[in-house]
């Protein structure tokens, strides 16, 4: 028996007689779980390996628009495999993530489920996922049309590959520029950095009206610190720790609480207030803010809450990264290590994104569509509008420049919450930004050492 | 069993009716049954509470067990990783993880803070719903609609309509000339606002009190007037003691509903407990750990803690009922 067997032991004989048994029985029923599911990892299955009966259920996530045309999508695919009993399970971002993670506790995630490249580490390294590389490569998965840099940046530390993008997204600088001019303001150089752009904001807050701020506050943002750090030359992870340095995230800290102190962004409690609603209620969306971020399909449902107050567009240019290649995420299909109809899932992802018809549907919803040939022919459809062509334009460029999906490690969730709140301890006067950024990666790599 | 029992049974009649001769010593009597009565209602008993038995065992002691032993392990969702870690996921919370601290102070002040707030105001107001006022059915209704609407996801959307910078009391602070704030937003403030919420919640206690109050012998408050107690020294004399015991059942119950309270945070806040960790409820911070980061190795530490605390709270306040509880002549 193991070393940690003998230890358990010892210490179920130092408990009382009474209490033994039921802790015997939980601690027997719980180590036999552990050792009748510690199997070793197998070979990647190919198409004549995998179970092929029975119904797939199919999870995602995203507003009520975008999972309407997910249904659609997923609709037109079962109308042409009748044969096969789909369960759909659209819900919103932040109960999605609740809702597999207690799946995957249970082994019971659906066969075709939603992964972004937020997150999909921790599902790929506890080994909910099945490994796709014996279907792509016998081409039951087609991924030839994708681009061989995005697919490669989906390979786990294992070699493998768990995850297929269906939709691509990039973090970007978002522009109110028409009400701008209606202010007597020009849009900021979308080349700069973004202290070039606080700057700017500062020269223009004068000319704004009360209540309206020329930039939204995103000293919480972790994914637009990243940003900054690629401009600083440094990155957001290492390895099993943060990737840049105190001083990066101090004058980050520093260069926001500049912004307010210069009234050009909200003052801190109106931006905690409005840090957690939905994108269609943010003040970007709202006409409070005139310059933000955010990643490209969400400016949809932005437009969609400007129009119905007709307070202005929202138009979408490259992340303040000072010229570096910006971050590029993905929101991708996988297929559950516990899915028993691994055929059907397999045939549903590789028409997901290969059909182009379903590029029509989903509007880029969900984001670009992965393979060139498709956002070509979206490129070339006269009826697609000429926003989702320009944000098309800026990923091919973005693509020439080098660009890959970033996946994020398994425990780098955990820092999206904790620079809020080490931004907001500066932001209130609690702490120094130096000590908040000491702080921070001291948790940060807590976090990522997997404490 | 019953086989076994009814065949010795049988045995044993047998011998008792047959001497040597053949001839029966006794009286013949029927077979006994296997079981006795007393057996019988056992069994009937126990087949009754199955259901319930099942449902403790299986849902609750369970599972709870499950969670003592994955809290001295790294479980972070599949058992094909876990390991033994002993107490290692305790040493973390309490010497390594500064936001567990931080989750115990906010939900220490909570408790301490709302709820004899919430216990008062649901007293005072069950008191003026005792003086026999019209309508009292509907005012009961009325004032109990919160506790249905408390943890509901539109509360998210009323608090930021009431609490935020453009809210209703910044409205009516304005027409006075004072220059409000988000008070949802603010760290000094936000707080406040989840315990108003929860004092708002007041409708369950405030029935009880109802039911305690109406409880109350009227000779008393008629004896204690004519020697000429005055309202106040009623309500301190006769009420409160009288009373005493619901206040105990209803202080009970509020103390585990607080270091328990969840949803109320989990929706005001939007799940992080911000800003800058104000309202970081000790709740919210286990569902941070299991479902945002799939921690439920440490979950389950932090939920057996809770626990502890619970029980050690609940503890005292019994403890300290024997110094202020009246159970009539039993005291």
């Amino acid at each position: 028996m193991s070393h940690v067997g003998n230890d358990a032991i010892g210490r179920l004989h130092r408990l009382s007689r009474s209490a033994r048994l039921p802790v015997a029985i939980a601690g027997v029923a719980a180590l036999s779980l552990m050792a009748a599911c510690s199997g070793g990892d197998a070979d990647p299955p190919a198409a004549e390996d995998v179970p092929s009966e029975g119904p797939i259920a199919i999870t995602w996530y995203g507003s009520d628009a975008r999972n309407a045309a997910v249904q659609q999508v997923v609709d037109n695919w079962s109308a042409e495999n009748p044969d096969v009993q789909i369960e759909t399970q659209p819900t919103t971002f932040d109960s999605y993530w609740d809702r597999v993670s207690v799946q995957a506790a249970a082994d019971n995630i659906a066969c075709v489920a939603a992964m972004q490249s937020r997150y999909q580490a921790r599902y790929e390294d506890r080994g909910n996922l099945l490994p796709l590389d014996g279907l792509i490569e016998d081409g039951t998965i087609d991924v030839s049309g994708i681009p061989e840099a995005v697919l490669e940046s989906h390979r786990a530390a294992d070699g493998h590959i768990y995850v297929i993008p269906y939709g691509i997204w990039f973090e970007g600088a978002t522009l109110n520029a028409p009400r701008l001019a209606e202010f007597g303001q020009t849009a900021p150089d979308p080349s700069g950095s973004w202290a070039d752009y606080v700057d700017w904001a500062i020269e223009a807050q004068p000319s704004m009206p009360e209540g309206t701020w020329a930039i939204a506050d995103r000293g919480d943002q972790i994914t637009q610190f990243q940003a900054y750090a690629l401009g600083e030359g440094e990155t957001l992870f290492g390895d099993g720790e943060v990737g840049f340095s105190e001083e990066t995230l101090t004058t980050w800290f520093d260069l926001w609480t500049r912004a307010v102190e210069g009234g050009a962004a909200p003052p801190p409690d109106v931006n905690a207030e409005y840090a957690g609603v939905p994108t269609t209620q943010s003040l970007m969306a709202v006409g409070s803010v005139l310059v933000s971020s955010t990643g490209d399909n969400n400016i949809s449902d932005v437009q969609i809450a400007l129009d119905q107050n007709g307070l202005g567009t929202v138009s979408i240019v490259a992340s303040p990264t000072d010229g570096v290649p910006q971050v590029v995420g993905a929101n991708g299909w996988a297929i559950s290590a516990n899915c028993q109809n691994v055929a059907a899932s397999a045939d549903f992802i590789s028409s997901f994104i290969n059909t182009p018809e379903n590029a029509l549907i989903l509007e880029t919803q969900t984001g670009l569509p992965p393979v060139t040939s498709v956002l070509e022919s979206l490129q070339d459809d006269p009826d697609v509008s000429q926003a989702i062509k320009d944000r098309i334009a800026l990923y091919f460029d973005l693509l020439d420049q080098g660009a890959t999906v970033d996946i994020w490690p398994d425990g780098a969730q955990a820092l999206v919450t904790q620079i809020a709140t080490s931004y907001q301890e500066v932001a209130f006067g609690q702490t120094s930004s130096q000590a908040a950024a000491a702080d921070f990666i001291a948790q940060a790599n807590a976090a990522l050492s997997g404490f | 069993m019953i086989d076994t029992h009814g065949h010795a049974a049988a045995e044993s009649a047998r011998s008792e009716t047959s001497g040597a001769s053949g001839r029966p010593r006794r009286r013949d009597r029927p077979p006994r049954s296997a079981w006795t009565e007393s057996q019988r209602t056992t069994a009937a008993g126990y087949a009754f509470l199955t259901p319930w038995l099942i449902g403790f065992f299986g849902v609750t002691l369970l599972p709870m067990l499950a969670s003592l032993v994955l809290s001295f392990t790294n479980f972070s969702g599949s058992f094909r990783t876990v390991q033994w870690i002993g107490f290692e996921n305790y040493r973390l919370m309490f010497t390594v993880d500064p936001a567990y601290w931080q989750s115990v102070r906010v939900t220490f002040t909570y408790v301490l803070v709302s709820v004899p707030i919430m216990l008062i105001f649901a007293l005072t107001v069950a008191t003026l719903l005792n003086k026999g006022i019209a309508m009292l059915g509907l005012y009961r209704t009325i004032f109990y609609v919160p506790s249905l609407l408390g943890t509901s996801v539109a509360i998210a959307v009323l608090w930021r309509f009431i609490w935020g910078e453009t809210g209703l009391l910044n409205n009516v602070l304005d027409l006075f000339g004072i220059v409000g704030r988000s008070w949802i937003g603010h760290p000094d403030t936000a707080l406040l606002t989840i315990m108003v919420l929860n004092v708002w919640t007041f409708g369950s206690p405030m029935i009880i009190f109802l039911a305690g109050l109406r409880q109350v012998p009227a000779e008393l408050y008629e004896a204690a007037a004519l020697d000429g107690a005055g309202r106040r020294k009623r309500f301190w004399h006769i009420t409160l003691p009288s009373i005493s015991p619901v206040i105990l059942f209803n202080g009970i119950l509020a103390v585990i509903g607080g270091f328990q309270a969840f949803t109320q945070v989990y929706v005001v806040s939007g799940g992080t407990g911000g800003p800058a960790g104000s309202t970081l409820f000790y709740t919210l911070l286990l569902y941070q750990r299991a479902f945002g980061e799939l921690r439920f190795g440490y979950a389950s530490a932090m939920a057996w803690v809770l626990l502890l605390i619970i029980g050690a709270a609940t503890a005292a306040v019994f403890a300290s009922g024997r110094y202020w509880v009246y159970y009539g002549d039993e005291r």
